[in-house]
């Protein structure tokens, strides 16, 4: 340990390409019947410095595991963990650093300020532990609490100031030691939507000015959005796809992942006919062109899947294309403001849509038409099996 | 939309009783009557007897004044007061770090057990404090205690021949231990609850800090239940001070005397010494009443509230090499409290005669037989503590139930208030004071009641209440306040709606209290020593005895038989409320 430990405030030459690297780690629990659980299923992930990972995915899928296996709260099966080229994890070296030698910063859900210190006291004590001098803590604290902008509150307690300023007290004690790493545990998920869009724009505003390296778990979509420089999409231990934001919601991995990323319209089908790329598939509601359906041949069982946002709505005023055009019947109106929802049925089959312009009534005929390059492909049966892009 | 609906709703719940407000009103407010005279019968059960026996020492000659005096002139006193002061101290720091390192041990580290801390609450119910003081003198008493007697075995292959001890139980020594083991479950309950409490992401959040885990403990995990220990700590100073069985059984015999015994043996003296004895019970009530009220300040000040996140399971701290040693102690523990005295009991019980020796040979069930065929005081005493802590435990939590359901409706009216008083107030002024006031009140004229059952039945009554209705408090507590209301608007009466939706959901708090209060009322020795006689025989009363005679065998059956009574008892209602706990728990 001692002889990595000079690897800590990293400045640009020292600075490891990749801040955090996880290879093939494997975390089981045994529940009380004996039956054995995979919370995290052989995951390896490289988190670039400076880079802001979001770990998205519904809840029991691992993405909290995997954090607490990063900070060591929670010790890992098997696999290997490297921090800032510092090994924190390795089952075959039979090496796990604890929790207090992994210098990651993390802020928790609850924000955890320890509610019979001070906000001075709860940013220095990281400080104070490792034994720095009085003086230099104290000034270090108020650089620190002026970076995140409350230097005035550090002689309240925690139960006496707001929840935004309780996160930004939370963010001074992650970042005052230097921590280049800082996790967050859905530290959004207990404030109620304004302050959270808020908070949401001051943690990414903290990102940009201090360059941290962020691992930032959550299981609100639109939160990985806002936030993340790619997003890692876990399902049942496993990442079910990693990417930017926009790779992921334009182009799923899976009907998995199709499905967690905004909605969905699923149609069962079967594949007609293969042009290239290009290929139609036969549904319920009629032949859908796709424009890009890679691994499919002619007779496979496919999901087809449609964004309500992807379809359009005509009059049935004959303007509409031939391709990918079906009439239907407004079921449902609703107004939503920016935009309305609709329930429209295609042959029986109920399909939502999301369309701006003039509000439809009920009964209502209407043409339904997508553009081939909108209409995503999955084999079927994918839903369970969640390959890595 | 939605405000249009509510309007509605509140218009509808109004309609009924503005067209026809008589009947219903009168009907829920039956239940109020009956459930506030039973408020007002127990006021009367605790507050008669106390202001009879106030009166009765106070107005004699000399006044206060006088019975203060005459609390001074007893011989001995000022010893007595010592004795007791360094006692509590003493055992109540010692119990409380031993209550402290089992409470932390269990919650926080990888030594944790999950029987110890489920058993650690219920052993003192299972071993009432008067059989394992008993099965302790068993073991420890210095010529024939089965301990001194192994010990000795042990060092005479080394050479070193000793005819008595090295241990004696009648000594301060062993007075301390047998207190320490009846008050580390009072402190671990108090401080093993508040860690569960406590936010583990606080302390995952120092070791995030760089913090070790010990350095953990001292900043972060001690601060946060504070109050807590500080709660546990008076708990057992209150429990301490008006213990009585276990320093009668060890102490007395070895001339340590405390106030607890002093004060039973005054009411037990001829002729009775009711003054003094109702002036040094005064010094007990300011003792607990202090403590209870400090107590409920510290709780209440506790400003540091814990904000709490998602309740993930903390990750135990390894101890390593630390990890068996530590186990070893908390199973120490509950062998020195649960078993070695029941295998000590068990020993004497079946042998013709107690010597430090065990005789294989001569092993036999007879004084079990004798106990329950011989017409003797033993089965008496023992069918009598049965049968009133069968009945007495159904009354208690029936009126408790009723007053905790009452109390909490009408939480500020003068009858609710009143009742919650009435509850609670045997708990400050202890079991002997109580004693001691139903014998001023109730055993000569107008009742006339002294050497019955009855005396007992209602003084069991009266000091099992602050435990009945703490259980049935919980118990309600747990019953959603919708589902009451939920009822009443269904048009159910106050009644009704107690009797069909509240009560049938109270049932397993009310279970668990039923067993508790049942073994109180099996193994009380306090009221009991004062209260029983030649006539109403029981069975703590029977033990004090024989140990004052000194008859080993005839105790240790008796305590045996007390034990497995409880044990029975305690695991079955365990058992009864889990299974109605889960069924309910699959029904939600």
């Amino acid at each position: 340990m001692s002889t990595l430990t000079s690897v800590t405030n990293g400045t640009a030459q020292t600075r490891a390409a990749h801040s955090i690297v996880l290879s093939d780690l494997t975390k089981t629990f045994v529940r009380r019947s004996g039956e054995e659980v995979r919370a995290i299923d052989d995951i390896s992930l490289q988190v670039g410095s400076g880079e802001f990972l979001v770990l998205l995915g519904p809840s029991g899928c691992g993405k909290t595991t995997l954090l607490r296996c990063l900070a060591g709260l929670e010790t890992p099966s098997s696999g290997s963990i490297v921090v800032e080229d510092r090994p924190a994890y390795d089952s075959d070296a039979g090496l796990n650093v604890p929790p207090e030698s992994r210098r990651m910063g993390m802020i928790f859900q609850s924000y955890a300020l320890w509610p019979h210190m001070t906000v001075q006291k709860n940013v220095g004590y990281p400080l104070k532990v490792r034994g720095d001098r009085r003086s230099d803590v104290d000034q270090a604290v108020h650089r620190t609490l002026s970076m995140v902008g409350i230097p005035e509150l550090a002689d309240q307690y925690p139960g006496q100031i707001s929840g935004g300023q309780q996160q930004r007290v939370a963010l001074a004690r992650a970042l005052v030691g230097g921590n280049s790493v800082v996790l967050f545990d859905e530290p959004l998920s207990n404030v109620d939507a304004k302050v959270r869009e808020q908070l949401r724009l001051e943690i990414k505003q903290m990102h940009h000015e201090l360059g941290f390296t962020a691992i930032y778990v959550t299981h609100d979509q639109e939160e990985a959005m806002a936030l993340a420089t790619r997003i890692a999409v876990l399902s049942k231990g496993e990442v079910a796809q990693l990417g930017t934001p926009a790779d992921i919601y334009e182009r799923p991995a899976s009907l998995v992942v199709g499905r967690f990323i905004g909605r969905l319209n699923e149609l069962e089908g079967t594949v007609r006919r293969v042009e290239g790329r290009h290929c139609t598939i036969e549904t319920a509601i009629g032949d859908v062109a796709v424009q890009d359906c890679a691994t499919v041949a002619v007779g496979d069982t496919v999901t087809v899947g449609i964004r309500p946002e992807h379809l359009r709505l005509d009059r049935g005023d004959g303007s509409s294309p031939e391709t990918n055009a079906w009439p239907g019947t407004v079921e449902v109106p609703v107004y939503l403001g920016a935009h309305n929802d609709y329930v429209v049925d295609v042959d029986g089959v109920e399909m939502q849509v999301s369309s701006r312009g003039p509000l439809l009534s009920r009964g209502d005929q209407v043409v339904l038409h997508v553009r081939p390059h909108e209409v995503h492909v999955f084999p079927s049966g994918a839903a369970s099996s969640a390959g890595v892009a | 939309m939605a405000a249009d609906l509510e309007v509605h709703a509140a218009a509808d719940t109004v309609t009924p009783s503005s067209h026809d407000p008589g009947p219903p009103a009168r009907r829920r407010r039956g239940f109020a009557v009956a459930a506030g005279s039973l408020a007002v019968g127990m006021m009367l059960l605790v507050l008669y007897p106390l202001g009879t026996a106030w009166i009765e020492a106070f107005t004699g000659e000399g006044g206060i004044a006088g019975a203060f005096r005459l609390a001074a002139e007893e011989p001995n006193i000022g010893r007595v007061l010592l004795n007791t002061v360094v006692v509590v101290l003493v055992s109540v720091v010692l119990a409380g770090v031993v209550g402290c390192t089992f409470a932390w041990l269990s919650e926080r580290t990888d030594a944790s057990l999950g029987w110890i801390s489920r058993t650690l609450p219920i052993l003192p119910m299972l071993i009432p404090p008067i059989a394992g003081a008993a099965g302790w003198v068993v073991l420890g008493a210095p010529a024939a205690g089965y301990l001194n007697s192994a010990i000795r075995g042990v060092l005479g292959l080394v050479g070193i021949e000793l005819q008595r001890g090295p241990l004696t139980i009648h000594s301060w020594y062993g007075l301390v231990f047998v207190y320490v083991l009846y008050l580390v479950p009072l402190v671990f309950l108090q401080v093993a609850a508040a860690l569960r409490n406590v936010d583990p992401s606080l302390e995952e959040a120092s070791r995030s800090s760089g913090a070790s885990p010990l350095r953990t403990l001292r900043d972060v995990t001690i601060p946060s239940v504070k109050p807590a220990v500080g709660a546990g700590g008076l708990l057992a100073i209150i429990y301490a001070f008006a213990l009585f069985s276990v320093p009668v059984v060890i102490g007395y015999p070895g001339g340590i005397e405390v106030l607890s015994v002093r004060i039973v043996n005054l009411m037990r003296s001829f002729p009775v010494q009711l003054t003094t004895a109702v002036t040094l019970g005064l010094i007990m009530m300011a003792v607990i009443g202090s403590g209870l009220w400090l107590q409920r300040r510290l709780l209440r000040s506790n400003r540091f509230a814990t904000i709490s996140g998602r309740s993930a399971r903390p990750t135990p701290i390894p101890l390593g090499r630390w990890k068996w040693p530590a186990r070893i102690l908390m199973i120490g523990y509950v062998l020195s409290t649960a078993v070695a005295p029941l295998v000590g009991l068990i020993l004497v019980s079946v042998q013709p005669f107690w010597s430090g020796r065990i005789n294989w040979g001569a092993m036999s069930l007879d004084r079990y037989f004798t106990l329950f065929s011989g017409a003797q005081t033993a089965r008496q005493a023992l069918i009598n503590s049965v049968m009133l802590a069968t009945v007495g435990a159904t009354v208690a939590m029936i009126i408790a139930a009723i007053v905790a359901a009452y109390a909490a409706r009408g939480g500020n009216s003068l009858i609710g208030r009143g009742a919650d008083f009435a509850t609670k107030l045997p708990g400050t002024v202890s079991n002997i004071l109580i004693g001691v006031a139903f014998i001023a009140a109730f055993a000569g004229p107008p009742l006339r009641i002294g050497g019955t059952l009855l005396i007992l039945f209602l003084a069991y009554i009266v000091i099992t209440m602050p435990q009945a209705s703490f259980s049935a408090s919980a118990a309600y507590a747990q019953v959603g306040r919708d589902l009451e209301e939920a009822s009443l608007s269904s048009g159910a009466t106050q009644g009704r709606t107690f009797r069909r939706i509240v009560l049938p959901l109270m049932v397993p708090g009310l279970a668990a209290g039923w067993a508790q209060v049942f073994v109180l009322m099996a193994g009380d020795i306090t009221a009991s020593a004062m209260l029983a006689g030649p006539g109403n025989p029981v069975v703590g009363a029977f033990m004090l005895d024989e140990v004052n005679f000194g008859s080993y065998g005839s105790l240790t059956t008796i305590a045996v038989a007390l034990i497995l009574v409880s044990s029975v008892v305690v695991f079955t209602f365990l058992w009864l409320s889990r299974r109605i706990g889960l069924g309910q728990a699959h029904n939600g």
